[in-house]
């Protein structure tokens, strides 16, 4: 597979990428994550009376426009926006994945019908499809999960009919079948076990772009409503202080860079250590 | 290709604003325009096509209004009514009859001439049952338009309407020809002292001086209005010498990087706007006026006038902006007071946790009270649920279905208390007592009378709140340290530039 | 040669297809969105008269599948319509947007290009060496990066506080062919930078590949020059997978420029999207979105077939939207 097929550094490298993604997805999301909790109970108020203070002992990054602490406030928007992402992926991964298994298995005519909806999903703009889903439903957290899981279905999709195709065609698949397994046993004992690694592989590069794409989406409003904090939407509402407070943009910056590179070092990593283990077996 | 055609034409001017893009000091920026004698105009909304009479969008007017068309009467800054194509007029004393003199001279930027029946064919066409003009009202009225002679214009009405002159001076009632009226959407021709020289949808409009023009002509040679739908990219584009000036500036947050600039001037001025939350007053918990009080009382309304960061943004307590001669003060009428809120509410027997829709339209200033305005209402124990619609869809479930129970926008229609008089308008405020001192008012030509029934509406309204009044932000104009002669007041929407001018 | 034209006849035939059924998902779509389009023209004091004089002048008093057919048979007749709000032919439209948006993609493109491929090369060639760790390093962290967000930073930095640059705005091509290609260098840039590590990556997996085939010591065997071997015998290996990322890359290039352009208030055919969709143009969203559809499919198509002619051997086999 291509996927574990780029991975071609010394393995010292790759453990170094492991351990520094982790390390950068930890430094975010471990603090948002008690900060999450904290705030579920205890709802982010308003107090216009401490607005944009600069920063101090109480609030390590200041106060943004409306009296909230910025790091609190964009850690939790972070928590939020890679949990809609990785929910979106989820869905993306599930649907794709055994629409492309269903295709590599059932005849041409399914292939062809996969085939249209894999280049229709790829041509048609993700912003618009948000658009469109927004206007319809209303801007929300749900909308915005399927409509990133729509934009993420059909590379799924092609990625698992490839690999299910070439697991398909080896010899023990045949065996399997010609011995007693009903074609269900046969995929969940040998079929998905020798996808998963690609697959997964791709789920955490998706996360990662899907994590941007929440972002942009959020930053043109077409993401949840207020008072659910997001990554885009503080970025928007809070880059016309680039000049007087720049801090307001930096920050939801530099941590949406932090994850994203957290979750590729991730990946990387655990794509090394898939091509690994099967060069070892 | 409208704008390959021009091409060549627009070379000369062109030229000014390369050298201002490749400026490296905004103050030799001004120089180069100062020199080519043009101006950049920001403007927040694009326009979708040029003919105010078939479109109600506020872009068409703040380009063409007295710059490309004019009507037969005009307004100045402090919106009082003056000539302009009609050089006089008088009224009979039942008000049915207006008698109007024309202008002598005036020809269309076509060349096609002015007369009384240019007047007639306009009205008629603004009348029409397939006209789309989007204050129809005012024609519907007009029972007959006769022309004595070329230069005089009879209107007889059906019924007195004292705003008859004050809205013959509106953008909906500007005077078109009738060789160009049906290209007016794309090529507007007007009398105006600017004629229309080519528009890049979505992005420009550029107007270059009318040198035929019947009084005094133009300072300006050219005027370009650009357009912004980015608060950010505005003030961008101002701070880097690609505008001369921004009349309604969209980014107050950003005004800092102005105000201690010597290159540039930052003015307030005043115009008719109300920003409000619009309460849905056939909604069962809203139609008590106990609920709508305790809403007026949770609302720290002075906290949010001093979030929008605009200078001289203030609270109003009643349906009317400060610039009004019968504007009275009443925003202290409910107070910012969360136990007073609390208990009206439980006086109303409103549940802790009741739960009220918040729709925001597509607006900045909706988007970010809106938030604000969530946390203070459920800090007195309601569940507020916000809901971000774009345009389209607020129009249709706010305005078309009454689909909603509080919204956030501003009114900025000049004298806009007759909507309280509309039972039908999406609000749905219905009240006896007020449409009585409506009707009142409609029919009182006194002016000391009309000014205490206004007060008295404005009392009104203030204490049954049918609405809650939020704030009146005045507009913040900036412009280059030597330009002169704009607007600071926009009594209606409007950016008139034939008096502006680059200073020593 | 017969072949191949009954090949490419069935390949067009089969986006024709897809295109239609691209159209009638769009129309639907749009008909199923709240709000109408004379509604939103004749905005808050619209009389009801007023509105159906407008409904019937747009032809929308029809039921909704003849507006369909009507759309349809005007389209294959070459007419594509004309918009709601604009009131002129969307073709118009769409050339007046044009003269940014395809020379802004193009630009993206060509950055992309040029940076990422050297780059990823140098990296391959010196690879395990400290400049690849940093390449690498700086391709990840550039990956990371949201356009937007670089966008906004490119431009406080560029153009607000060194004034090297425009801030925003697109100069227009009658000012110049240098003013217009300042004005759309940083968002240019700020599309083409995650773009590029994305390509450095891809090309830095390609070289690699190929470096550590057999022909390549052979060729060095030979006495061949280093340059020589990269050059003539490296890089055309290389060049296929690096195509197929890139081929990935055209669409995201196309139709991700509509938050850039938001950034840097350029009114390109994204804006041109966006708002349609947000004042219900109907025939403007149409014909765009075809447009991006057709162009992303076909595209795709004439690139798998130029990846097969240069290297018959490859089977299809890429990660799916791995970009």
């Amino acid at each position: 597979m291509s996927a574990l097929s780029l991975a071609r550094r010394p393995w010292g490298l790759s453990r170094a990428g492991l351990l520094w993604g982790v390390v950068s997805l930890a430094c975010v999301l471990l603090p948002g994550a008690a900060l999450w909790v904290y705030h579920q109970v205890h709802p982010f108020g308003i107090d216009l009376h401490h607005r944009l203070l600069a920063p101090s002992w109480q609030h390590w990054l200041g106060t943004d426009p409306l009296g909230r602490d910025t790091l609190a406030y964009t850690l939790v928007a972070a928590v939020n926006s890679l949990g809609i992402s990785v929910v979106a992926m989820v869905l993306a991964l599930c649907a794709g994945g055994s629409a492309g298994l269903l295709a590599a298995e059932k005849g041409r005519r399914t292939k062809i019908l996969t085939g249209g909806v894999v280049e229709l999903g790829i041509a048609f703009p993700p912003v618009i499809t948000a658009a469109l889903l927004v206007t319809l439903y209303g801007a929300g957290m749900g909308e915005e999960v399927f409509a990133l899981a729509i934009f993420f279905i059909p590379g799924f999709i092609r990625l698992s009919q490839q690999a299910a195709s070439a697991i398909l065609a080896q010899d023990y698949i045949a065996a399997a079948r010609l011995s007693a397994l009903t074609p269900w046993q046969t995929h969940m004992r040998h079929v998905l076990p020798n996808m998963a690694p690609g697959l997964l592989v791709q789920f955490s590069v998706n996360v990662a772009l899907a994590l941007l794409a929440e972002t942009g989406l959020s930053y043109l409003g077409l993401g949840a409503p207020p008072p659910l904090p997001e990554l885009g939407r503080i970025l928007a509402s809070y880059q016309v202080h680039l000049f007087d407070h720049p801090v307001l943009v930096v920050v939801p910056g530099v941590i949406v860079v932090l994850l994203v590179l957290g979750i590729n070092m991730l990946g990387d990593g655990l794509r090394d250590l898939f091509a690994r283990q099967e060069k070892t077996s | 290709m409208f704008y390959k055609k021009s091409f060549y034409k627009k070379r000369s001017f062109q030229a000014g604003v390369v050298l201002s893009l490749a400026a490296v000091l905004p103050v030799s920026a001004a120089l180069a325009s100062a020199q080519n004698n043009s101006i950049a105009v920001g403007v927040n909304v694009s326009p979708p096509t040029l003919d105010p009479t078939a479109n109600p969008a506020e872009g068409i007017r703040i380009v063409t209004y007295a710059n490309i068309f004019e009507g037969l009467t005009g307004v100045d800054e402090h919106g009082t009514v003056q000539p302009l194509l009609a050089k006089s007029w008088s009224v009979s004393p039942d008000g049915l009859l207006y008698h109007f003199t024309l202008q002598p001279g005036v020809r269309f930027h076509d060349g096609s001439a002015l007369t009384c029946a240019t007047v007639k064919y306009t009205f008629e066409r603004a009348k029409a049952p397939e006209s789309l003009n989007p204050q129809k009202h005012i024609f519907e009225n007009i029972k007959t338009i006769s022309c004595p002679s070329d230069d005089v214009v009879d209107i007889s009405l059906d019924a007195p309407h004292g705003s008859f002159l004050s809205e013959l001076s509106w953008g909906d009632a500007v005077i078109v020809s009738p060789a160009s009226a049906a290209g007016n959407g794309q090529h507007p021709v007007g009398t105006g002292p600017f004629v229309f020289k080519s528009w890049k949808r979505g992005d420009s409009v550029t107007l270059t001086r009318n040198d035929d023009y019947r009084g005094e002509k133009a300072h300006l040679s050219q005027v370009v209005f650009r357009f912004y739908s980015d608060p950010m990219a505005a003030a961008n584009a101002l701070l880097d010498g690609q505008l001369d000036a921004y009349p309604s500036f969209p980014a107050p947050e950003m005004l800092i990087r102005f105000a201690h600039n010597p290159d540039f001037v930052m003015r307030s001025g005043l115009a008719p706007f109300k920003g409000i939350l619009a309460l849905n007053n056939r909604q069962k918990l809203l139609a008590q006026p106990l609920v709508r009080q305790a809403l007026a009382y949770a609302i720290d309304r002075r906290g949010i006038a001093e979030v929008s960061d605009v200078p001289g943004a203030r609270v109003i307590g009643s349906h009317m902006s400060p610039e009004n001669p019968d504007f009275t003060d009443l925003s202290g009428v409910y107070p910012y007071n969360p136990e007073k809120a609390k208990e009206l509410l439980k006086q109303a027997g409103v549940e802790p946790g009741t739960r009220l829709r918040l729709a925001l339209p597509p607006i900045d200033y909706a988007r970010n009270t809106g938030e604000v305005i969530a946390a203070y209402l459920e800090q007195v124990g309601l569940n507020v649920t916000i809901q971000q619609l774009e345009w389209p869809a607020w129009l249709a479930q706010v305005f078309g279905h009454h689909d909603f129970d509080m919204t956030i926008i501003a009114h900025t229609e000049p004298d806009d208390l007759n909507i309280y008089a509309r039972k039908n308008y999406y609000f749905g405020y219905n009240n006896a007592e007020f449409q009585a001192l409506y009707a009142a008012y409609e029919k009182a030509a006194d002016p000391a009378e009309r000014h205490a029934l206004s007060v008295k509406m404005q009392e009104k309204l203030a204490h049954d709140v049918p609405n809650i009044y939020l704030f009146f932000t005045p507009r913040t104009n900036i412009t280059r340290a030597q330009i002169k002669g704009m607007w600071n007041n926009q009594p209606l929407p409007a950016c008139p530039l034939s008096a502006a001018s680059w200073g020593p | 040669m017969l072949s191949s034209v009954k090949g490419f006849l069935r390949f067009a035939g089969g986006r024709l297809v897809l295109l239609v059924l691209a159209s009638a998902l769009i129309f639907s779509c749009m008909a199923l969105l709240p709000g109408d389009p004379a509604e939103v023209i004749l905005g808050v004091d619209a009389q009801p008269e007023t509105l159906a004089a407008l409904h019937h002048k747009m032809g929308l008093d029809q039921p909704f599948a003849v507006q369909y057919v009507q759309w349809l048979g005007r389209l294959f007749q070459g007419n594509f319509g004309e918009s709601y709000s604009y009131n002129v032919p969307v073709w118009q439209l769409l050339s007046e947007r044009l003269q940014l948006s395809a020379p802004l993609a193009g630009l993206a493109l060509v950055l992309a290009v040029a940076l990422g491929v050297p780059l990823g090369g140098l990296a391959a060639i010196k690879r395990g060496s400290s400049a690849d760790i940093v390449l690498m390093g700086g391709i990840q962290l550039t990956k990371a990066v949201p356009d937007f967000w670089l966008g906004m930073v490119l431009t406080g930095f560029f153009a607000l506080t060194l004034h090297w640059l425009p801030a925003g705005g697109f100069a227009g091509w009658e000012s110049g062919p240098w003013p217009a290609f300042k004005s759309l260098l940083l968002p240019a840039v700020a599309l083409a930078l995650p773009q590029a590590a994305v390509l450095a990556r891809y090309t830095r997996s390609a070289v690699i590949a190929v470096l550590e085939e057999p022909f390549v010591l052979t060729a060095r065997a030979h006495g061949l020059s280093e340059p020589a071997v990269l050059l003539r015998h490296v890089l055309p290996r290389s060049l296929p997978p690096v195509l197929a990322v890139l081929s990935l890359q055209i669409p995201l290039l196309l139709s991700g420029t509509i938050i850039v352009e938001n950034v840097f208030n350029l009114k390109g055919t994204g804006a041109l999207l966006l708002d349609a969709v947000n004042q219900r143009d109907v025939p403007v969203v149409q014909i765009c979105v075809l447009l991006i559809v057709a162009l992303v499919i076909f595209e795709k198509g004439l690139s798998e077939r130029v990846e097969n002619r240069l290297n018959p051997r490859a089977h299809s086999d890429k990660e799916g939207q791995g970009v």
